[in-house]
This record gives structure tokens, sequence and C-alpha cells, in this order.
């Protein structure tokens, strides 16, 4: 059985990695939705920040099909993340699985869900820096509510150091098979 | 070929362009844009000579911003818009028109059309009574005004089908008192590019035929297939800033309450891609592609659009796309079989140049890569396979 919307696909699955946040509170983690960011809104973003300054960034995209498009949209989040992943239904996933050469060519994450609650991570990309300063400054302004100056340090964009501590997320048992 | 500059909202870039750079013929006024006052101070006489003034009569009830202080257009003058109304007035609307083109000193005498959202039947029969005829008997009547330019709306469906093709090549061609047509083609497609090679092909072709009957064919409202349409010769093709200059849509014609919009995404032309690459591609060129910079042509504004935040309001957007498509329409052979030779080879580099990006794994959507230009190619063939029957 399929996810019937777009919503119930991501309600879904961030339910389920809320609990895993849970779990690991001591990462600094926070979240939010439709971050409005150049060249798209990402449905979901996840970042670790300290003293007000983000020094992570994951953006996440949630598609029921068209994973053609979902990648290339995730691929624009590239400019201010440093990792970026498109999530689909599995039951709608096959083609985009064919194509995870694509996925992995392009240093995006695929990962699908269903309704059993089974993720699967078909592609962990490589922790990288954002591409664009100005991009990540505007992002970064976004979400903390708070204008960024030119000058002012993001430690995000320098970095990929916060990679670290996240990285370690993805050897949770529900990001891999048992 | 020549290159108009089509005006719009922040004309004053088109004209900064022509003036300071040097680039385009001349210019396609707007009314909807210009108080009929400030048209000579803001435009020479040297410069209004080279130049048309479209009357914008497309949706003529609706004297939307700067149309209400020309005292021609049709909602200024008429109570209502029954056809027996507008035909009783056509004449007046016709003359008042007609003088003020030549008071103004401009190339060509405009008549003036209406746009129709659904072709009714009879459109030909009403464009030829509440316009065509009274503009050409007003124009015998005023000494030494420019010669006469019939603007043409063309409909996707008189484009496909060829006997509505014929019918309207028909009709414009019935009046020798016509110099030449101000074409505009009407589409509705939803991308940024013309994809659909049966589409330009006909557009191609339509041109071809009305350069046959020894026409000029002004093709307003293009974008980058203006390149493409050069090869069935027309006299000039435009550069708008916006995309509604790009593409025609009554839109901008129509009187709205103002509200905030979400302004588009800044894009920067490269003509070695027949694309406008948004900005939020250079980040990933940058930081990927080596000699990335040569994806963009020289201009005397590319340093800066490469190199710094861009909102979609910054002129040098605009006149960077201005020089550098004109300089691709300069550089085009005047004889027609070498020009077409030389557009195909202009295409095989853009889709090599796509190669490579996309080599480098940078990821362009649909609106940004080179999904057209196979199209264009395609296009090419029909229209030659067409023409050589």
């Amino acid at each position: 059985m399929a996810f019937k919307t777009e919503y119930q696909l991501s309600k879904s699955f961030l339910l389920k990695v809320n609990y895993l946040f849970n779990s690991m509170m001591d990462f600094g983690l926070n979240s939010q939705s439709e971050v409005r960011a150049p060249g798209g809104i990402p449905d979901y973003v996840i970042y670790r920040s300290i003293d007000n300054t983000i020094h992570y960034l994951i953006a996440i995209e949630f598609k029921l099909k068209n994973w053609n498009r979902a990648l290339k949209q995730a691929f624009r989040y590239k400019n201010f993340a440093n990792e970026v992943y498109v999530i689909l239904d599995k039951d709608q996933s096959n083609s985009a699985v064919d194509n995870v050469g694509l996925f992995k060519k392009a240093n995006v994450g695929l990962i699908t869900y269903d309704v059993n609650d089974e993720i699967e991570v078909l592609n962990f990309p490589t922790p990288d820096k954002p591409f664009s300063n100005e991009f990540s400054r505007i992002v970064a302004s976004k979400i903390n509510s708070a204008i960024v100056r030119e000058d002012e340090d993001l430690p995000f964009v320098r970095t990929i150091r916060g990679g670290y501590k996240l990285s370690k997320l993805r050897e949770h048992k529900m990001l891999t098979k048992q | 070929m020549k290159v108009f500059h089509q005006h719009g909202h922040n004309f004053v870039w088109n004209l900064e362009s022509f003036t300071k750079d040097g680039v385009g013929d001349g210019h396609i006024l707007s009314p909807v844009n210009i108080e009929s006052d400030k048209i000579s101070q803001r435009m020479a006489k040297n410069i209004r000579q080279v130049s048309f003034f479209d009357p914008q009569f497309y949706l003529p009830n609706d004297a939307a911003k700067k149309l209400e202080t020309y005292t021609f257009f049709p909602k200024n003058i008429l109570s209502s818009f029954s056809t027996e109304d507008m035909i009783e007035q056509s004449h007046e609307i016709a003359h008042k028109c007609l003088a003020f083109q030549k008071d103004l000193n401009f190339k060509y005498s405009v008549i003036p059309t209406r746009y129709f959202s659904e072709l009714p039947e009879d459109a030909l029969e009403q464009l030829t009574t509440i316009f065509v005829e009274p503009f050409i008997i007003e124009h015998s009547r005023i000494n030494d005004a420019p010669p006469l330019l019939l603007t043409v709306i063309v409909k996707p469906i008189q484009l496909e089908n060829e006997l509505l093709r014929s019918e309207l090549i028909t009709w414009i061609t019935n009046y020798p008192e016509i110099k030449g047509v101000y074409l505009i083609f009407d589409n509705d497609f939803y991308t940024k590019q013309i994809k659909d090679p049966e589409y330009l092909s006909n557009q191609l072709i339509f041109i071809h035929y009305l350069r046959l009957n020894g026409l000029e064919v002004h093709v307003g409202y293009t974008n980058t297939e203006g390149y493409l349409l050069s090869i069935a010769d027309p006299t000039s093709v435009t550069i708008g800033a916006y995309e509604n200059l790009r593409s025609f849509g009554t839109t901008r014609l129509e009187t709205r309450e103002s509200g905030t919009q979400q302004g588009p995404t800044p894009r920067i032309y490269s003509g070695k891609l027949f694309q406008w690459i948004p900005n939020t591609s250079i980040p990933p060129l940058r930081r990927l592609v080596p000699d990335w910079q040569e994806l963009f042509d020289d201009s005397p504004y590319k340093e800066y659009l490469l190199n710094t935040r861009l909102n979609f309001q910054r002129k040098e957007i605009y006149k960077h796309y201005f020089t550098v498509f004109t300089r691709q329409i300069t550089e085009l052979p005047s004889d027609l079989t070498k020009r077409t030779s030389f557009i195909i080879q202009k295409i095989k580099n853009a889709l090599e140049n796509f190669e490579k990006i996309k080599s480098y794994n940078v990821l362009l959507d649909s609106d940004s890569d080179g999904s057209h230009l196979p199209s264009w190619h395609n296009a090419i063939s029909m229209f030659n396979a067409e023409t050589s029957k």
C-alpha cells in the first residue's frame, strides 16, 4: 500500500525521525519545516545550532513520485545545506532506485519509506560545505529569524566538522538494515 | 536582421542600452508604461525615427495604467464596446492614432489589433472593419504619414491548422498599402523556453511566407528563440527585459489591484547555452566546473553578474542579455543557407556545453537545461523539409 499524499508521507516519516531525535538529544538538533530558501522551499531542515549560529544543516525533500524533479530540487538545496536527501514513498520508488547512480554522482541522499515504517537508505551523501555562503546566510537568517550580517561568521559554511556528530546518526539501527 | 528593444516596465534600461552601449536598432514603445506627453522628453527625435509605437489596443476596454493618457485609446473615446460603437468611432480613433505616430516622427504607422482569448469565427472580419480599413483610409488622408505596419496576433491554432494559417496569410497579404507586419505569436506554453518543434517550425514557415510576399516582418515579444527564427529571415526580432516582454500575454495590460508579489528567480543569459541560468545554479557551477565563467559571454556586466548578490530587479541582468543576444544576431551570416548551417553548429556547441556541465555533476532543472535545443534542431529540419517541397 502506498502513501496517498506527500503530507501523509512526510508526517509519518517525521514522527519516526522525531523519535530518533529524542533518543539523541545531546546532538543539539533542531528542525523546521518549509523554510523559504533561495531556489526552493525544502520540506524539512534539520540543523545543529550553537550560540545562534548554524553549524550543520540537512535539507529534505519528500516526494511521492517524480524522483527526477526531486533530485534537481534537492541539488539546489546544496547551495546552503551540508547534506540533502530525497525521501520517496517506497511503493513508487522503483525508477529512482534503478537510477541511484545519479543520486550518488550528484551527492544527494536517497531514502525510501513505506507505510509499514520501513526506512531504507539507498545513498548517504558525503557531508560537504554548502556551495554558497550568500545563500547559507539567507537561510540561516530565515531559521534564526534574525538578520545575519554580511561579515558575520557562519561556522557551517566554513567547516563540515558539525557533520561528525550528526554522522553518528547514520549508525542508528533505524537507518541501517538489520 | 534588426533587433528592436521591446519596451515595458523600466524601459529606461533599454534606452540606456541603446544610447550608452550602442545595442539594438530601435525601440517598440509601450504606452501602458509611458504617458503620452512624456515620449518626446524621454526619447530624442533621432531615436524615435528608428522606432515604432505599439498602440496596445489589445484590451480596448481597459485603459490600464498610462494608457488613459492617450486620447485615441478606445476606452477613452467609446461609451460602450458594442461592434456598432466601435465601427462608428473607428475612423476618429484611426486618424488620431496615426497623427500621433506621425507627429512624433516614428518610423512606421502601426495599425493596432485587439486580443481574442478565444478566436471567434469572424475575427478577421471584425479586425478588418474596426482597424484595418479605417486605418488604411485615414492613413491616405495624412500627408507623409510613415509606412503602415499591421499588428497581427497569431494564435496557436492559426499556426497548426493549415487552413486557418493560409486564411490568415491571405488576409495579411491582401492589403498592398501595408509595408509590413508587427507579428506577435500568442502561445500558452508553461515552460520558459518553447520546446515544441512543430510549433517552432510553423513559426518559421509563417514568417517565411510573409517574407515571400514582400512584407517586412517584425516579430515582437521574442525570447531566445528569436535567434532560431532568424532562419526565416524576419526583418527584426526583439529583446525585452522581463519575461512578460519575451513572451506575449495581456496580464501586464490589465488593470489590477496592486499587491505584493514574489519576484522571480534572477537569471543570467548565456549565449553559449541559449539559456537563462538561475542565480541558484551559479554556486555549483563555480564550485564544480573548471572555467565555468567561460560559459557566459563577455559583456560590460558579466563580471558584476557572476560575483554579486542578485535580485531580478538588477538592470545589469537585462543589459547583459541585450548586449550578448544582439551580438549573436549581428554575427549571423547574411546568406540564409550559411546562416542555417551556422545556427545548427551553434546549437551543437550549446548542447556540448550542457553535456560538459552535466559531466561535472551539476544538475539544472528543465527551465534552465538544454532540453529546448533538440527541438530547435528538429524545427530547422522540419522547416527545411517544408520549404524545399
